[in-house]
């Protein structure tokens, strides 16, 4: 049972940062719910092989999230939506600026927001999110800057900063 | 660097992740998706953390070993998490096959209907395995893939989604595997058959979140994408004339197409969020059947504040609407309805439950009773998929 219990540290130990982390991609912790446990059902069952992964927790996140975007999910997210009318009620802990901001998130494209939750929160590396996504760094680039953009009215400090993406490549992993 | 950006994500995800436990429900709910098994060891694996028990103690309750066995054959007594009555014949494949006399042969024909009474064949799924009842029992016609299984009019081939997202078509017996178009979508996009069971209304995979649905040549493999892409569509059907397309919408509305999905309209009333025009809240977003002519559907109702399931396909019908008006048109049948199957000439089948008994009435176009049986306890607990002439 040692690659049970492997498993199962593995997912002690992860599972609850990758909702965080889908549930901001989301918007909706039932959907980003769904979404982690699909994923790491998918990891369990090859888990031969995602244990052998350099990154398996980064194997999750990306499971769970092409999950939460794929064309069932989008469905389903829009009943989720009709059924709580845009609200983020399923997550009692957040302030109305949160709020704000998830919504203003989810008004965004999935692949921006993808990029924006990596770069900022997970804190990853263009370069990393260009391998994580695997999109060039030039598209994640720009994905970052039209996520900033779209988000400028919501986040005082996208409407400060220039379009640039200069500085982006340079910060370090959290 | 925005820091203040980054703290606020932070705190929304940490929110996110104190807000309580992952629900197993949440797995369990998300019947329709092929992969059942991995939801059954994922149920195991998040119960034994959402409740706060010790890593260990999944393991030391057994809650692994239905994980271990993946992907081989999945355990008999886990088999059914919708089922909501004890154990039964069908919970268990060896108890369900064990009495019953040897599948007939690929290349025979089924010269029987199911049940005494009832011309025809009966194909059920119990999530995996699509099944189709005989006289003497029932036969494993597939034994995943169930839940996207369709079957053709002229009961001659099924259709469904494999693992893969590929649209397999099979003969009458699972035989004879044919991948017909690769790169479909698992759930919410099952095959519907065209009326001369040749053809294949289905969906191709067009990208993250998007959908191309087109016409399938069975004999061809040729996809042609329809000339007009109908919005928000899921559970697609193709009525019996060939004239019509019937659909649920993700806000659980109903739509109707022509067969290249132009003209695509939702049905009045029925499911307009205006409870001052929907008073009842009537909606649904699992079509399941679709009347020859398409002026009718066979929808699993739900009203006021009931959940609307997901996007699966949940294989119930309680209500028959009206695709004109949005009325509910009324059957003359008792107990609970279960399932409604419009026939291509117009018959309806109606199964019903009753105190854990089930019963199937087929009836005449104009609504009359022409038959009237009741429904062997082996397939109780299984969902009716299809019922074809031959």
């Amino acid at each position: 049972m040692r690659e049970t219990a492997n498993f199962d540290a593995f997912y002690a130990s992860t599972s609850r940062r990758v909702l965080g982390q889908v549930f901001i991609m989301t918007g909706s912790r039932a959907e980003a719910e769904d979404a982690v446990a699909e994923a790491y059902a998918r990891a369990w069952q090859q888990w031969d092989k995602v244990s052998g992964h350099a990154a398996p927790e980064a194997w999750v996140r990306t499971t769970a999230y092409r999950i939460s975007v794929s064309t069932w999910r989008k469905a389903t997210n829009r009943l989720l939506a009709h059924r709580r009318h845009g609200q983020t009620d399923d997550v009692p802990g957040l302030t109305p600026d949160h709020v704000a901001l998830v919504d203003a998130l989810g008004r965004i494209p999935v692949d921006q927001r993808r990029v924006i939750v990596l770069h900022y929160y997970v804190g990853m590396s263009v370069d990393e999110i260009s391998q994580e996504t695997d999109c060039p760094v030039n598209t994640v680039k720009t994905r970052l800057a039209r996520a900033r953009k779209a988000l400028a009215s919501q986040v005082s400090e996208f409407a400060d900063e220039s379009a640039s993406t200069s500085t982006l490549g340079a910060r370090s992993n959290a | 660097m925005p820091d203040q950006f980054t703290t606020m994500l932070t705190d929304i995800a940490k929110a996110a992740e104190e807000a309580g436990p992952m629900r197993a429900s949440s797995l369990i709910r998300r019947r329709g998706d092929q992969r059942r098994t991995h939801h059954r060891a994922a149920v195991g694996v998040l119960t034994t953390v959402a409740v706060g028990a010790i890593v260990a103690a999944g393991s030391a309750l057994g809650m692994h070993r239905t994980a271990n066995n993946l992907p081989a054959t999945p355990p008999s007594a886990t088999a059914h998490p919708t089922a909501t009555a004890g154990p039964s014949a069908t919970a268990s494949p060896s108890a369900s096959l064990s009495p019953a006399p040897p599948a007939p042969p690929a290349s025979v024909v089924p010269v029987m209907g199911s049940i005494a009474g009832l011309p025809g064949w009966l194909y059920y799924t119990d999530g995996d395995r699509l099944l189709r009842l005989t006289s003497a029992g029932q036969t494993t016609v597939l034994t995943a893939g169930g839940y996207t299984a369709t079957v053709s009019p002229d009961g001659t081939r099924i259709a469904f989604i494999d693992q893969n997202n590929n649209v397999v078509v099979t003969d009458r017996n699972g035989q004879n595997r044919r991948t017909v178009l690769r790169g479909s979508v698992g759930a919410g996009y099952e095959p519907a058959w065209s009326p001369d069971s040749q053809r294949l209304l289905t969906a191709k995979n067009a990208g993250v979140g998007k959908v191309t649905l087109g016409i399938v040549t069975v004999a061809t493999g040729n996809f042609i994408p329809l000339a007009h892409q109908p919005q928000d569509v899921i559970h697609p059907l193709w009525s019996a004339d060939g004239q019509h397309l019937g659909y649920a919408t993700g806000t659980c509305k109903i739509g109707t197409a022509d067969p290249d999905g132009a003209t695509a309209r939702t049905v009045p009333v029925f499911g307009d969020p205006n409870t001052a025009v929907n008073p009842q809240r009537r909606r649904s977003c699992d079509l399941y059947s679709i009347s020859p002519d398409g002026t009718l559907v066979a929808v699993d109702q739900h009203t006021g504040d009931q959940p609307d399931g997901d996007i699966a396909r949940n294989l119930q019908a309680n209500t028959v609407i009206d695709t004109r008006t949005g009325n509910n048109i009324a059957l003359p049948v008792t107990g609970t309805i279960t399932a409604i199957l419009f026939q291509p000439n117009g018959d309806i089948l109606v199964r019903t439950t009753n105190s854990g008994t089930n019963q199937l009435t087929l009836l005449n176009p104009d609504r009359t009773i022409k038959a009237q049986v009741t429904e062997p306890a082996t397939v109780t607990n299984t969902h009716l998929l299809a019922y074809t002439p031959n």
